[in-house]
C-alpha cells in the first residue's frame, strides 16, 4: 500500500515538475522566434524570472522522491541514463546562468553568448527528459542486476525520440501559452499567431505517439485491464482539444491551464501504464524493478510521508505567492527597474 | 564499504568526460563572475534611489 501511494507520488511530480518547468522551457526554446528585439528578449527573461527557479525545485524533489522512495530505481535510474542525465545537467547549469548574466554587460555580443545558452539550455531538457521517459515507458535493457546494458545511443531509438518530439511541442505551446498570458502588444500577438500551428503540430504528434506506444510498450495492459482507467486518456485528450478552444477564443489563462491538464494527463498516461514498474527491463520483464522489489522500508516510506505531507502543502503556498506577486502582465515599463534574477 | 566496492557501473571514460565538463564549465563561470564583480566595483555604489 505505502509502495503504491509512493508509486503514485513519484508519477505527480514528474507530472508537476513537466507543467510547471514545461512553460519556462517551452518559452526558452521559443525565444528567438518570437522575440525580434533587445526589449522583448528582456521582456521574455523578465516574464520567467521569478518562476522558472521556483519550478526547478520539482525536479529536485521528483529526483530525491526516487533516491528516498526507491534506492534500487535510483541506482539504475541514474548510473544507466548518466550521459544523458549530465547532459540536462550542464544544460541546466548554462540556461540558470544566463537569467543571471545576460544584462550585467550591455553587448550585443556578450547577450548572444547568454541568449544561446538560454535556447540550448531549454531545448535540451525539453528533448531529452521526453527521450528518456519514452524510453522508460518503452524499457530499457536492463540485466538481472539492474545494470543498464546500453549506451546514449540506445535511448535515440525512433520510439524515444518521438518522446522527445512530443515533450518539446509540449513544452513550446505551454511556453508561447506564457507568453500570451503574460504580455501584450507585439509579443503577445507573435505568440497568439504562432499558437494555432504549434498546436496542429503537437496534435499530430499526440496521436502518432498514442499509437506507437501501442507497438512499442506494454503501458496499454493496465488500460485493458481496467477499462475504467481509460478516462485518463479521454480527460487528457480532451484537454488538447480545449487548448484550441481556448485559444480560438483568446482565453488565455484558460488555455494554459488546460496546457497544464495535457501535459500532467500525458505523464499520468505513462505512469498509471508502467505501474507496479519503474523501470521495465525490455532483456526479461521478470529483472524490472518495480515499486515493490526496489523500494525502501516501511519505516523509511512512512516517515517520509509525515515529511511530504508537512512540507509539499508549504512549497505551493510560497509558489502560489509568487505567482500572485507577480500576477500582472509584464511591459517595457517593467524592465526600468530591473534588478536582475 | 570501500569506494572501489560502492563505485557504479559507469564506464571510467563516461565519468573523465564529464569531470572535464566540470572544470571546464565552472572555471569559465567563475573567471565571469570574477569579471563582472571587478566591473562592480571599479563603478562604485550606486546613488541611492527614491526614499531608500
Amino acid at each position: 500500500m505505502l509502495e503504491t501511494i509512493w508509486f503514485l507520488l513519484w508519477g505527480v511530480l514528474w507530472a508537476v515538475y513537466f507543467m510547471l518547468d514545461g512553460f519556462d522551457l517551452g518559452l526558452g526554446t521559443l525565444m528567438p522566434v518570437v522575440a525580434k528585439t533587445d526589449t522583448e528578449r528582456r521582456l521574455v527573461y523578465h516574464v520567467m524570472g521569478p518562476f522558472w527557479d521556483c519550478n526547478e525545485v520539482w525536479l529536485i524533489t521528483a529526483g530525491g522522491v526516487t533516491f528516498a522512495a526507491f534506492p534500487t530505481t535510483y541506482a539504475t535510474m541514474f548510473s544507466g541514463l548518466y550521459s544523458a542525465l549530465m547532459l540536462i545537467l550542464f544544460a541546466l547549469i548554462v540556461r540558470g546562468v544566463s537569467f543571471a548574466f545576460r544584462d550585467e554587460v550591455n553587448s550585443p555580443r556578450w547577450k548572444c553568448v547568454w541568449d544561446t545558452c538560454l535556447v540550448v539550455g531549454s531545448f535540451l531538457p525539453a528533448l531529452l527528459l521526453g527521450v528518456a521517459f519514452a524510453n522508460i515507458f518503452h524499457g530499457l535493457p536492463i540485466d538481472k542486476d539492474g545494470i543498464y546494458q546500453g549506451t546514449l545511443f540506445t535511448l535515440l531509438n525512433p520510439y524515444g525520440l518521438a518522446g522527445g518530439i512530443l515533450f518539446v511541442l509540449l513544452f513550446l505551446v505551454h511556453g508561447a501559452l506564457w507568453l500570451a498570458v503574460k504580455t501584450s502588444g507585439d509579443l503577445h500577438d507573435r505568440a497568439a499567431k504562432l499558437l494555432p500551428k504549434l498546436w496542429a503540430a503537437l496534435l499530430v504528434m499526440a496521436v502518432l505517439f498514442l499509437l506507437a506506444s501501442l507497438r512499442a510498450t506494454f503501458l496499454y495492459d493496465n488500460y485493458f485491464a481496467n477499462p475504467a482507467l481509460f478516462l485518463i486518456l479521454a480527460v487528457t485528450v480532451a484537454a488538447l482539444v480545449m487548448i484550441r478552444v481556448y485559444i480560438a477564443k483568446a482565453s488565455w489563462w484558460r488555455a494554459w491551464f488546460a496546457s497544464s491538464l495535457t501535459i500532467v494527463g500525458t505523464t499520468l498516461f505513462g505512469v498509471v501504464g508502467l505501474y507496479p514498474k519503474l523501470l521495465p527491463s525490455s532483456i526479461d520483464p521478470a529483472f524490472s524493478l518495480t515499486a515493490f522489489n526496489s523500494s525502501s522500508s516501511p519505516l523509511t516510506l512512512k516517515i517520509m510521508l509525515a515529511v511530504a505531507l508537512t512540507f509539499v502543502p508549504i512549497v505551493i503556498a510560497y509558489q502560489a505567492w509568487v505567482h500572485h506577486v507577480f500576477r500582472h502582465k509584464s511591459g517595457e515599463e517593467d524592465l526600468e527597474h530591473e534588478e536582475g534574477y | 564499504m570501500k569506494t572501489k566496492d560502492a563505485v557504479s557501473p559507469i564506464a571510467a571514460s563516461q565519468v573523465g568526460t564529464t569531470l572535464a565538463a566540470f572544470i571546464v564549465v565552472y572555471a569559465l563561470l567563475g573567471a565571469v563572475a570574477f569579471y563582472l564583480i571587478a566591473k562592480h566595483v571599479r563603478r562604485g555604489p550606486e546613488p541611492v534611489r527614491g526614499e531608500g
